[in-house]
């Protein structure tokens, strides 16, 4: 056989062998639309939900002649709550309304009206009485008439939640703001409406942030922060805390920005339990074998008996407080060398009304008991310590409450102060929770923990102000420390703070069948947390045409569409046509249409990917400012932020530009999270739907910003890694600008 | 040019003298060995075990680090994600399949010799097998067992010297306890992911034959779960049981409030040093076997990540840690009930000796369970969403979110559309 007959059969050998799938190329017409974004208005329902609303049917909008007034004695507290007004006003409308004290104008018409009711003359003059007279604490009142806002409180933390409920009530209409007509008279049902958060060195900005923008605008009015890792003096140089924790300047910030949204900060220093801290910061390990509670069988075995590793962050379970351990030749224990002093100098800093003393999950090694006697013998000793500093104590719930009849059996237990506050914790979707009627029956104020969940928010809340207990606090659990970092790591325990919000607030509204979904709340934290993106108006752009690159169709009615699992567990939700998601417009392919394609599945590990080509490029010339694609993923990857698949943009003159599909960040499965949630505050979900058996499912939207947008696209590289998160795109919508 | 075999023997030669070499005069290999809640009790064992490794392999020291259980996962994944992994890992099959899934364990198919592989029981070293791949050494075995306070017992007007044999006769001996004298008489083993142990022994799968759909929701299962939260909510056991497990469980028997506690025989050296005196008035029986008769028993492995820059030696090390002698001299520690996973440990006459006090009542009667006992936890890819939904729809139930059929229902739904 000639050489090059050989050549060309193998040659096509070869071709033929090779994944015939490898690469599609494609041509994709688009249509062009005037309205390729439209702004989408905020979400309408108010959160929390307030106690009384009467809605009427006119409106009150905002003229560059429309004043902010306040009382005539109005403190920097008052002004700062009218300042936040404007804030939002210039942020979302672009205008600014001028403040100006009751005395400085005549006829209150035309303007909006916020203190305390008996400190603006203007209320009576309006005839805005609120009857019977605001009494309770942090009550309001809002009146929003074709003529006026008016924000009344019954003192100036009502007055600053009645403001939090009118930037609610704004809307645009063309480019003004706007109120509809409302009567609102509000007040909470807990007194004590707490986040806990933990501190660290770059915990600063965050945390103001998260103060400025979702804790105070949904009314919570306590900070429960972990502070055992700020940069304590105490314990040296036996002792020192881990440099990754906050120092006291950052600690004086958060307390000033805590104080201008009228949030009291309660400082919480693990002791007992979860004391790692306490055995990570000491200088000798041989001070470590010494601390460590050991079980009393072994006390008296002497030598090394458990893994202190500072490299490692492996310590024992718990310590002893009053097991006499040498320091510097002195005789001491670890409450009086370290615990007491930390705690002193808490105080100092944080000149706290309650101090939390931690004491949850105390345990031995292997999870033998704790011995009870030590364990309220180190309550009290504590209590004493800060209780003539003029803090009371508060400390976990859940030994207290698991080894009750152990606890009361002891003599120790009648000495417990008993204005000390037990915060009992549970986390699960439970209904009953026995233990908050427990605490208030043997005398202690109480708050009650709760996590992310709906409903273990909306009944612990009930059950707790049927109790009558202080308050509630939100727990938040993101390891020792907490910043920005949480936004992309821990999302889910951030948006969820807002069903704590409503519930704190107002216990029994609304049932949990009727509470914002979680990918609402997700989008409404996203919104106020990018709080100062203006609404640009309409945008026209493209519709791209997939039809010449799609592999597969969305819907599976003979076990070949979607993945293959038949019509039950397929995307049908999604009707094919235009559909408008986050303001942008796509459009979804009809698979009757299109030779039974309508998104482009790429290669992946699942049968029906594993036959999907692992890249598609289409060939489309145009302008565009932005590209938003619409899709998904098959699965989810094994890790948060795996690349599982990448565009490529490729623009006139040959450059290529490429995006990243990072799981968890800009794509992820089409199938609820079941452990995350929504996974970060960067990942967009557009669509969210049901499938036949009645499966949460979504897609998500990526934007991507054109570096050059004055240079035309020549093609979109869409390309999978092959893994089981495998992409899919159900659309690409291209963008004349960028909203 | 010489021919293969003769350069293949030239550089094994070449080898060998290298490491001869090394091993005299080289550095110090340093095994980090990581083991889960086995100080303060088993301190002196270990520490004795790795001595003795140590003396005969001069070039190698270990670092024992020991981990508790909640904690291990975290910590290893943070650590090979660091670039800094232990060498060698206790893991149990539950996180030994799920931190396979990552790919970041070494298969030990085929790092273990055939020769060496043989000396375990088969099915313990298939326990931690992940798509046809092992990736765990098996260590250690404890079949649960029945441990109930007498006085509590009598107390109810139960006959000590006749526990209960089944899981019928186990509940209705627990409601007699609590209607009788107030504590609870049991914490059933149905928090989470244990509940798929209860469904399997008693002859419930949880997947179809083919692994490809989840059948946990057929009106057997459903009325296994709804029998549970019937007596959840007629107070027949505590609200804890869900949230804190055995681990809750062994805390309230050792403060002598609950009258049977399922645990592995291991578990009485904790009671024993919380509580001498109901330890005491502690009695032992089988474990009461549900319907499938084949009993949950959990198994501990050694596993060796990947990235472990030391892979032979780390391998070498598990099988010492493992081999018959250690594992004998672990299952002979006094107050110590577990079993090994070699044969020819398990074969040792000690495992058949009488003696006095629970210990060896517990210890034979875990010997006579071994038959029945195996690894029933469910092997699935994307393990930790799908148990996260099992466990919503357990707690969904207890907690009167969902009744047993709907919560059974919707989990199903949610894992036959991820798997």
């Amino acid at each position: 056989m000639p050489a090059f007959r050989r050549f060309t059969i193998l040659l096509l050998l070869a071709v033929l062998a090779a994944p015939w799938h490898a690469l599609v190329l494609g041509a994709a017409a688009g249509r062009s639309v005037p309205d390729a974004f439209s702004p989408v208005p905020p979400a309408l329902g108010l959160l929390p939900v307030p106690k009384e609303v009467k809605w009427g049917d006119g409106s009150f909008g905002m003229k560059s002649t429309t004043r902010i007034v306040v009382g005539n004695s109005a403190t920097d507290e008052d002004l700062y709550a009218a300042r936040e007004l404007n804030e939002e006003l210039r942020a979302r409308y672009g205008t600014e309304l001028r403040i100006v004290r009751a005395g400085e104008i005549a006829n209150p018409s035309g303007h909006i009206l916020i203190g305390e009711h008996a400190s603006n003359p203007h209320f009576e003059q309006l005839g805005l009485v609120a009857t019977p007279r605001l009494s309770r604490p942090e009550e309001y009142m809002i009146w929003v008439t074709s003529t006026n806002i008016a924000v009344a409180g019954a003192d100036r933390r009502g007055t600053f939640h009645g403001v939090q409920t009118v930037r609610q009530l704004l809307r645009p209409s063309g480019s003004q703001a706007v109120a509809r007509e409302v009567t609102i008279r509000d007040w909470p049902d807990h007194s004590m409406r707490a986040v806990h958060v933990l501190l660290d060195s770059a915990s600063g900005e965050f945390h103001s942030a998260l103060i400025d923008r979702i804790l105070a605008p949904y009314k919570f009015n306590t900070l429960i922060v972990e502070a055992e890792h700020v940069q304590w003096e105490s314990g040296r140089p036996f002792w020192s805390p881990d440099a990754r924790g906050a120092t006291k300047e950052q600690v004086k910030r958060l307390l000033e920005v805590a104080r201008e949204h009228h949030i009291r900060v309660i400082p919480l220093i693990a002791t007992l339990g979860h004391s790692e801290w306490v055995f990570a910061g000491l200088s000798d390990p041989a001070t470590c074998q010494q601390i460590a509670y050991i079980p009393k069988r072994l006390r008296g075995a002497g030598g090394t008996q458990v893994t202190c590793d500072r490299s490692r962050g492996v310590f024992p379970a718990v310590y002893d407080p009053v097991r006499s351990i040498t320091l510097d030749g002195t005789a001491t224990n670890l409450n009086d060398a370290l615990i007491l002093p930390i705690l002193r100098e808490a105080v100092d800093l944080f000149r706290p009304d309650y101090m939390h003393l931690g004491h949850d999950e105390v345990r031995g090694p292997g999870g033998v008991r704790y011995d009870m006697d030590l364990y309220l013998q180190d309550i009290i000793t504590l209590s004493k310590f800060i209780q003539p500093l003029g803090v009371r104590p508060m400390v976990w719930g859940d030994v207290l409450w698991e080894r009750r009849q152990e606890a009361e059996a002891e003599p120790l237990f009648k000495d417990l102060p008993r204005n000390m506050v037990i915060v009992p914790w549970k986390y699960e979707d439970v209904r009953e929770y026995p233990e908050l009627a427990y605490f208030r029956r043997s005398g202690f104020p109480v708050i009650g923990a709760t996590w992310y969940r709906l409903h273990n928010n909306h009944y612990m809340s009930r059950a707790a102000n049927a109790a009558g207990v202080l308050g509630m606090v939100r727990t938040t659990w993101t390891g020792h420390f907490q910043n920005r970092a949480a936004l992309t790591r821990a999302y889910r325990q951030l948006y969820t703070y807002l069903t704590a919000a409503n519930y704190f607030w107002t216990a029994d509204r609304p049932a949990p069948d009727r509470a914002p979904p979680e990918a609402e709340l997700a989008r409404r934290f996203a919104d106020a947390w990018t709080f100062g993106a203006s609404s640009p108006g309409r945008i026209p752009g493209t519709l791209l045409d997939l039809s010449g690159v799609a592999t597969q169709r969305h819907v599976d009615d003979d076990g070949t569409g979607w993945l293959g699992k038949g019509s039950d567990t397929d995307l049908r939700a999604l009707v094919s046509g235009r559909h408008r998601f986050g303001g942008i417009l796509f459009e979804v392919l009809d698979p009757q249409r299109h030779e039974g394609k309508s998104i482009v599945m790429l290669r992946g590990e699942r049968d029906v990917a594993a036959k999907m080509p692992r890249r598609v490029t289409m060939r489309w010339r145009g302008r565009a400012a932005c590209l938003v694609f619409l899709h998904t993923s098959l699965d989810r990857a094994l890790n948060f932020g795996d690349v599982v698949g990448s565009y490529t943009i490729t623009l006139a003159g040959g450059r290529r530009i490429g995006i990243d599909l990072t799981f968890g960040r800009n794509i992820s499965s089409w199938l609820w999270d079941a452990e995350r949630g929504i996974p970060s505050i960067e990942q967009e979900m557009a669509w969210t739907g049901r499938t036949k058996a009645g499966v949460d499912v979504h897609l998500q939207a990526l934007r991507w910003m054109n570096p050059e947008p004055a240079t035309a696209i020549q093609s979109i590289e869409l390309a999978s890694t092959g893994g089981r998160a495998s992409p899919a795109v159900f659309a690409i919508t291209a963008l004349d600008r960028c909203p | 040019m010489t021919s293969w075999p003769i350069r293949a023997a030239i550089a094994t030669v070449a080898l060998v003298l290298m490491m001869t070499v090394t091993g005299a005069a080289g550095p110090q290999t340093t095994l980090e060995f990581w083991t889960i809640s086995l100080q303060p009790f088993f301190t002196d064992y270990v520490n004795r075990m790795i001595s003795d490794y140590q003396r005969a392999n001069p070039g190698v020291q270990i670092k024992w680090v020991d981990v508790q259980m909640q904690a291990i996962e975290q910590k290893l994944l943070a650590a090979i994600a660091g670039g800094v992994p232990p060498d060698v890992v206790n893991l149990n099959v539950e996180f030994t399949v799920r931190i396979a899934e990552k790919g970041a364990l070494l298969d030990l198919d085929a790092a273990v010799p055939a020769a060496e592989r043989a000396k375990y029981f088969d099915g313990l070293w298939a326990g931690g097998r992940f798509r046809g791949r092992s990736y765990g050494i098996p260590w250690y075995i404890a079949p649960p067992v029945l441990f109930f306070n007498s006085d509590l017992f009598k107390k109810a007007g139960l006959d000590a010297l006749n526990p209960p044999e089944s899981e019928d006769e186990m509940i209705e001996a627990a409601r007699l306890i609590k209607d009788r004298t107030k504590d609870y008489g049991f914490m059933p083993l149905i928090d989470g992911t244990r509940l798929m142990h209860r469904f399997r022994e008693n002859g419930l799968p949880m997947l179809s034959e083919d692994g490809k759909r989840a059948v946990f929701n057929s009106p057997a299962h459903v009325a296994y779960l709804e029998r549970y939260v019937d007596l959840f909510k007629k107070d027949y056991f505590p609200d804890d049981t869900l949230r804190r497990g055995f681990t809750g469980a062994v805390e309230r028997y050792s403060a002598g409030q609950l009258g049977m506690l399922l645990v592995g025989p291991q578990f009485l050296l904790r009671i024993k040093e919380s509580n001498p005196e109901i330890y005491a008035k502690t009695f032992v029986a089988p474990y009461p076997m549900g319907r499938g008769k084949v009993i949950h028993a959990g198994l501990m492995a050694l596993t060796v990540p990947r990235a472990s820059k030391h892979q032979q030696e780390a391998v070498k090390f598990a099988l010492y840690v493992t081999n018959d002698e250690n594992q004998l001299e672990f299952a002979k520690l006094p107050g110590t009930v577990i079993f090994p996973s070699t044969k020819k440990a398990a074969a040792d006459p000690f495992f058949k000796q009488k003696g006095a006090g629970p210990e060896w009542k517990a210890r034979s009667i875990a010997a006579d369970e071994l038959k029945f006992g195996r690894d029933l936890t469910v092997v699935v890819s994307n393990q930790s969403e799908l148990y996260k939904i099992f466990r919503e729809a357990v707690e969904s139930a207890f907690f009167g979110k969902m009744s047993p059929k709907e919560a059974l229902d919707w989990a199903v739904r949610e894992w036959n559309a991820r798997l």
